[in-house]
């Protein structure tokens, strides 16, 4: 019996490890490939160590292939993004969450801001396109706030609605017959306790704004060009300096990263307040 | 004309801004689908439902665009639930300590872009300076190397492995959330009643957590039918269109070739299969 038992615990280990092998690995190559010298990245056979590390890749993506001002475009786009769907989701949610009943047409209401993520996003695109650039929009931060909204915005208004519906109502009452007005209520007493939602909610519209392609590639060009535009832009050009497109690669992963991590406690917490109403 | 409280028009505020982003430019792409606009030459010529009929009945590049999303639409979130759901399984065995290290470095492929998971594999699948290639030829395994991304009978199931590699971490993700709901006290009744493994999960794990993996399931339902970014890094469409899901043929449509009665006519198929897709999933989902 105890052979089996330790059996079955090796391979349960070596299993862990093939699975964190598989995952981690591309991402491992893109990283030492951004502390290679240029010459080491095109080698072949490829190494799997860098022979000499070195931070030229770095210095070359920030600035010859402009890295740092489209991770400086990313942080504007995502940052906008992100504070434009929660200002305006957040009383949404309560407004949905408190006053249900007194919404006309409530259910129709909810139901067409929470499907509306179905909808894929290049049916907007003509649209929008000729929208902006009517309005002298184009090209800016400003145009991106907005379209992204149309998946942040449902997001926000579902997971805050399902945490908001999770605090009874009575503590609203009780505020409010001490003198409370209803917004005091809600910034002072409400808030507070969904911090959580409102920050995994935060991160996650981060992540999206970050990680979007599609409108910022054909809304924006020369003067905002997020991370994400200009990668393709690096890869399918004829110019094949790798260590200095994973340099770029790996500056464009870390926000999001070193978000998730710093939130890792509060993930499954946050999350499941609201997801599953 | 009813009063409107003042404590609603948050929400109001919602509806509306929702409506201008959604509503506006939907009923606009509509419109634009019964023209042959062409942009570049600016000229608007009103054909009614040419567009359709052309798409449905002439085009051939829709026709074998629709069966390459399908297959990759339905090969990447069968493997993803398949997997995700699995590995979760595994990690729910393991002690809190070990999925409080494990999980948030598993995670890191569902929070990159479909551009980062793209480049990432252009450069591991890339025939002579990849490791893949590499790898499996010192093993032994190849002797020649392997066109993982221009070979046309390996394109697809490339694709699919990126689509996997990325999303399945979030299927993991979110099923662990429902194991975690499960209190200890439910294992150690099915351990006294001296339940065997794969009936623990079957009893115990797996019905509190249906409502999270359905959920996860919708989600990525949802979103794998517009794939794009992915294949817009690594094959571009390739090769010889091969791999070009319906998103990137609008996207080629609109604004390589400026058609954009064509492409919004596109774009409305596709809608109106999302939506049904949808609803039938929806429905199975409800009744389960």
């Amino acid at each position: 019996m105890p052979f089996t038992q330790t059996a079955k615990k090796a391979a349960k280990t070596l299993l862990i490890i093939l699975i964190l092998l598989v995952f981690l690995f591309p991402i491992y190559w893109m990283i030492i490939t951004s502390f290679k010298p240029e010459f080491e990245a095109l080698l072949y056979p490829p190494t799997y160590y860098p022979t000499q590390f070195t931070l030229n890749a770095y210095l070359k993506g920030i600035s010859r292939y402009r890295g740092w001002d489209s991770f400086i475009d990313s942080i504007q786009v995502a940052a906008g993004s992100t504070m434009l769907a929660l200002t305006i989701g957040i009383p949404a949610a309560y407004s949905f969450s408190r006053y249900y009943y007194q919404i006309p047409k409530r259910k129709d209401l909810l139901f067409f801001i929470l499907s509306t993520r179905i909808l894929p996003p290049i049916v907007f695109i003509v649209p929008f396109f000729l929208l902006f650039k009517w309005s002298g929009l184009l090209d800016t931060p400003i145009c991106l706030w907005i379209v992204n909204l149309t998946f942040n915005m449902p997001f926000v208004v579902w997971v805050m609605k399902g945490m908001f519906d999770e605090i009874p109502k009575e503590l609203d009452q009780a505020a409010m017959l001490d003198g409370c007005s209803s917004l005091l209520v809600f910034r002072k007493i409400i808030l507070p306790l969904c911090y959580p939602s409102i920050i995994v909610t935060a991160l996650f519209c981060w992540i999206w704004s970050w990680n979007e392609f599609l409108f910022a590639s054909l809304l924006t060009s020369a003067r905002v060009r997020t991370i994400q535009v200009l990668i393709p832009s690096l890869v399918l050009s004829p110019v094949v300096e790798w260590s200095a497109y994973c340099a770029i690669g790996v500056l464009s992963a870390l926000p999001v990263v070193a978000f998730i991590y710093l939130i890792r406690k509060h993930l499954v917490r946050g999350l499941t307040f609201g997801i599953v109403k | 004309m009813m009063r409107i409280p003042r404590r609603i028009y948050p929400a109001l505020i919602c509806y509306l801004i929702m409506l201008l982003l959604v509503i506006f430019p939907l009923l606009y792409s509509l419109t634009t689908s019964f023209f042959d606009y062409d942009l570049i030459a600016k000229s608007m010529k009103f054909i009614g439902l040419g567009n359709y009929i052309t798409l449905i009945t002439k085009d051939s590049r829709f026709q074998s665009d629709v069966a390459l999303t399908v297959k990759l639409w339905i090969g990447c979130v069968a493997i993803e639930m398949f997997l995700g759901i699995g590995i979760a399984i595994l990690l729910n065995s393991l002690s809190e300590r070990s999925r409080g290290i494990l999980v948030p470095i598993m995670v890191i492929p569902t929070l990159l872009s479909g551009i980062q998971t793209g480049f990432l594999f252009r450069l591991v699948y890339h025939e002579l300076f990849g490791p893949l290639n590499h790898i499996l030829r010192t093993i032994g395994i190849i002797s020649k190397p392997i066109l993982w991304l221009s070979d046309p009978k390996l394109v697809v199931p490339s694709i699919i492995f990126m689509d996997v590699w990325q999303w399945t971490p979030f299927i993991t993700l979110v099923t662990l959330a429902g194991f975690v709901s499960v209190p200890r006290a439910f294992y150690e009744a099915a351990e006294v009643d001296g339940l065997s493994q794969w009936q623990k999960i079957r009893y115990v794990m797996l019905p509190p957590a249906k409502p999270f993996i359905i959920i996860a399931f919708l989600i990525r339902a949802m979103d794998a039918i517009k794939i794009f970014d992915i294949i817009y890094v690594s094959t571009q469409g390739g090769p010889a269109l091969s791999t070009e899901s319906l998103t990137y043929y609008i996207y080629n449509v609109g604004f390589s070739f400026f058609r954009m009665g064509y492409a919004a006519a596109i774009s409305y198929l596709l809608l109106v299969v999302v939506i049904i897709g949808m609803n039938i999933l929806f429905k199975f989902v409800k009744i389960e």
